[in-house]
């Protein structure tokens, strides 16, 4: 806790310094250096209360006179797995930041510096807060400390619409959340979470309320369909260090709320597995589509998350499920792998938004329709940016697939029970479905912006993206493989994390025995056969290549005397058969030429629901303009009013009694 | 495992590689049959392959260095993806819990790919 206390002011530190030292070359580099040091401190703890399966609920109890009783920090497994995601992508978008941001000599860098080591430490202080108070108030703190970091090119009108919409967003969750937590709060002694988990198995009407309340209030923040409007704008108009911290760890705290919730209120029902897990499907297979008919390299990546979220979901509904229905070793595994594919989703999907980010500074664009030919001239961010990809499908031998295979495994088991919960066994189907049109998407994004030739003659403004941006995407893609490679190294601690959120506690060694037990080293030995087999056939293609001779040409393009870059298959046109499977619900608007195919996402929610309410409501409230009009004699009246009819309910309710 | 046994599999497991390439020659065989067309023989495959063997490799300059890569890794995938299937009678080499998945996410790497 000591330790987690001095990364969090280290992170302080390296705000104050970049403040104090505006724009120049070391303060930068001090500033990466302290919240690399910061972030590692701060995961020291966190690994060992993963590991330890003991929970350090140390408890940081700053004097009983602040309001809302003790404000109380510590540290469980549950925190745990959210604050190892915290500092492992913020360490890297941090060092990659100071780069990314060397390149916009117009946009001043400190302040977007500053905000994002202040917001690293409202996550952590979320995470480990264990009362309401200090929860909500690193609620607000985060919320904002993002909404700033989103308006940092606030130049553009893309960015000022992203925060609007990001903050109206985030304040309805905010909303939610105040109810829940006076609802819980009402039958317990003090505000503290060990309290209101103890005093809470009381009304069933009351917890109904509470556990709706929650999926709205962190499902904003989650991003789950149909509250995932906000996030596209956000991700895409954000610096790409903060969209990695954003994706990787921000909408996770969603996540975060979730887990805590079910913690306080114990197993929860039936229905609720059951809902959660139809919104996971909803969500994985929507985000998948949508983004599979994006053009903006970001936005597609933000539609992705929307996908991952479901993924994620989706095993937290069976884990749900598992306990609801009294199979405790299933909701083990199914919170299990939800936090697991947590953990993996910030790893990939940082390295995902951090190339993104190097290939839109080097071309000065995000659309995909005009990039080509990238791998030549940026191939290490190449390299780190096809790891993340095949992550994110989850093929193995990467770490995306050990989680996925957790939820499948979830899910099968599921389906061998006696009960009702078999059904869950159908969601199988959708998750697979959801796998093939991930791979159909990154096969669109990794050939179009990287292979081929240029498509457009925007030119480089730098050779190379340089250490600063390729170095942090590629330490995380090599955190990726050593995941997918050993699974057994991070899967008993994501099984005592999720035992915790289950309620039945894991040591150690029953961790590891189930690991083994759901075949984790079996993964170790597929990904060395892998490798083993592509040696070997490396080896014997060389011999071949020894004896008849390889040679290099143009590409054969039937009789045409000039291949030229429109040839090549477009962004667009790779999606279109896909997309025209699922008709309207696929959300994009085309245009058919004779030699002309163009196509234009939609959001449905936003634009179709969010939009036109949001106008709705703005009249609403002009009619109440009047009300306000800055005569002093008129609010007095209102004040007046006011107290009059306050008095006057108290007169009624005592009369009443 | 003892070392005949392992003999006894990796033979197996060449053989079958061996066989792969009549399966599609079996199936263009019968469709041809069935359409009443002379077709090409079933061994079409084996003699492709032997003749492009012998030939050299021209690549494109657009292509990058995933062009080389993939037919290791697409190869590779296949070749594991089979040990994990019961081949001969026995169960397979690579077993456990969930391996229906596995199986067909290896296959997915493969696809991807070459893709």
């Amino acid at each position: 806790m000591i330790l987690l206390l001095g990364g969090l002011s280290l992170l302080v530190a390296a705000a104050l310094v970049v403040v104090s030292m505006r724009n120049q070359q070391r303060g930068n580099a001090m500033f990466a250096t302290l919240v690399v040091a910061g972030c590692g401190l701060g995961m020291v703890p966190a690994v060992q209360v993963l590991y330890s399966g003991t929970a350090r609920t140390v408890v940081l109890v700053l004097g009983s006179t602040l309001p809302g009783g003790d404000w109380i920090f510590g540290i469980d497994p549950l925190s745990a797995v959210f604050l190892i995601a915290l500092f492992g992508v913020g360490a890297a978008a941090a060092v990659y930041g100071v780069g990314y941001m060397a390149f916009d000599s117009r946009t001043p860098a400190w302040p977007c510096h500053a905000l994002f080591a202040l917001e690293l430490v409202a996550l952590a202080l979320v995470v480990c807060a264990q009362a309401i108070m200090p929860f909500m108030g690193a609620w607000e703190l985060m919320a904002i400390g993002s909404m700033l970091l989103i308006l940092t090119e606030y130049r553009h009108a893309e960015a000022r619409r992203a925060g609007l919409i990001y903050i109206v967003a985030t304040h309805v969750g905010t909303l939610a959340l105040f109810a829940m937590f006076a609802l819980l709060a009402r039958t317990s002694s003090d505000w503290s979470f060990s309290a209101l988990a103890t005093g809470t198995t009381s009304a069933s009407g009351a917890r109904i309320a509470v556990l709706s309340l929650a999926l709205v209030g962190f499902g904003v923040k989650a991003g789950f369909v149909p509250l995932h409007f906000w996030l596209p704008p956000a991700h895409a108009a954000a610096p790409s260090h903060v969209s990695a911290l954003f994706s990787g760890v921000l909408i996770k705290v969603g996540i975060y709320g979730l887990l805590r919730v079910v913690t306080l209120v114990g197993p929860p029902p039936a229905w609720w597995g059951w809902l959660v897990l139809g919104l996971g499907l909803s969500s994985a297979v929507l985000g998948v589509l949508w983004a599979l008919a994006q053009h903006d390299i970001k936005r597609l990546l933000a539609y992705h998350s929307v996908e991952n979220i479901g993924i994620i979901l989706m095993g937290m509904g069976a884990g749900a499920l598992g306990s609801a229905y009294g199979h405790p070793s299933l909701a083990i595994l199914g919170y299990g792998a939800a936090l697991l594919h947590t953990l993996n989703h910030a790893l990939f999907k940082s390295i995902l938004f951090l190339g993104a980010g190097a290939v839109y500074r080097l071309t000065g664009t995000r659309n995909m329709e005009e990039l080509g030919g990238l791998a030549r001239r940026m191939p290490l961010t190449w390299l780190a940016f096809a790891v993340g990809s095949a992550a994110i499908i989850g093929v193995p031998p990467l770490n995306g697939f050990v989680s996925e295979w957790l939820v499948f495994q979830t899910l099968f088991r599921a389906g061998f029970s006696a009960d009702a919960l078999r059904i869950a066994v159908l969601a199988v189907p959708g998750l697979a479905l959801v796998g093939g049109l991930a791979l159909a998407c990154f096969v669109k994004v990794g050939g179009v912006v990287f292979l081929g030739t240029p498509r457009s003659s925007r030119d480089l403004t730098a050779s190379r993206p340089g250490l600063l941006l390729d170095g942090p995407p590629l330490v995380l893609a090599a955190v990726c493989l050593v995941i997918g490679c050993l699974p057994i190294l991070v899967l008993p601690p994501m099984l005592i994390a999720g035992g915790f959120v289950a309620g039945v506690p894991l040591l150690p060694p029953e961790a590891g025995a189930m690991a083994a037990a759901v075949g984790a080293k079996e993964i170790s030995i597929l990904a060395a056969a892998l490798a083993l087999a592509a040696t070997g056939i490396w080896l014997i293609a060389q011999r071949l290549h020894r004896t008849v001779p390889a040679r290099q040409s143009e590409t054969w393009s039937g009789a045409y005397q000039l291949p030229s870059a429109r040839m090549q298959y477009t962004a667009s046109s790779f999606a279109a058969p896909l997309l025209e499977i699922f008709g309207r619900l696929s959300g994009v608007r085309t245009h058919r030429g004779a030699s002309v195919f163009h196509s234009e996402p939609v959001d449905l929610i936003l634009d179709g629901v969010v939009v036109p309410w949001w106008a709705v409501i703005e009249r609403a409230a002009l009619r109440l303009r009047p009300l306000q009009q800055g005569r002093l004699s008129r609010y007095l009246m209102y004040v007046i009013s006011t107290v009059v009819a306050l008095l006057a309910y108290l007169l009624v309710r005592a009369g009443g009694r | 495992m003892p070392a005949p046994e392992f003999m006894m599999r990796t033979a197996t497991l060449v053989f079958v590689m061996m066989l792969a390439p009549l399966i599609p020659g079996i199936a263009s065989r019968t469709r041809s049959i069935l359409t009443a067309r002379r077709g090409a023989p079933v061994w079409q495959l084996y003699s492709d392959l032997w003749k492009l063997l012998r030939r050299g490799t021209v690549y494109s300059r657009t292509t990058t260095v995933v062009f080389r890569l993939v037919p290791i890794a697409l190869l590779a995938s296949v070749l594991v993806a089979a040990l994990m299937l019961p081949l001969d009678g026995r169960s397979a080499m690579l077993r456990f819990s969930g391996d229906v998945v596995a199986f067909a996410y290896v296959l997915a790497l493969g696809r991807f790919v070459l893709v």
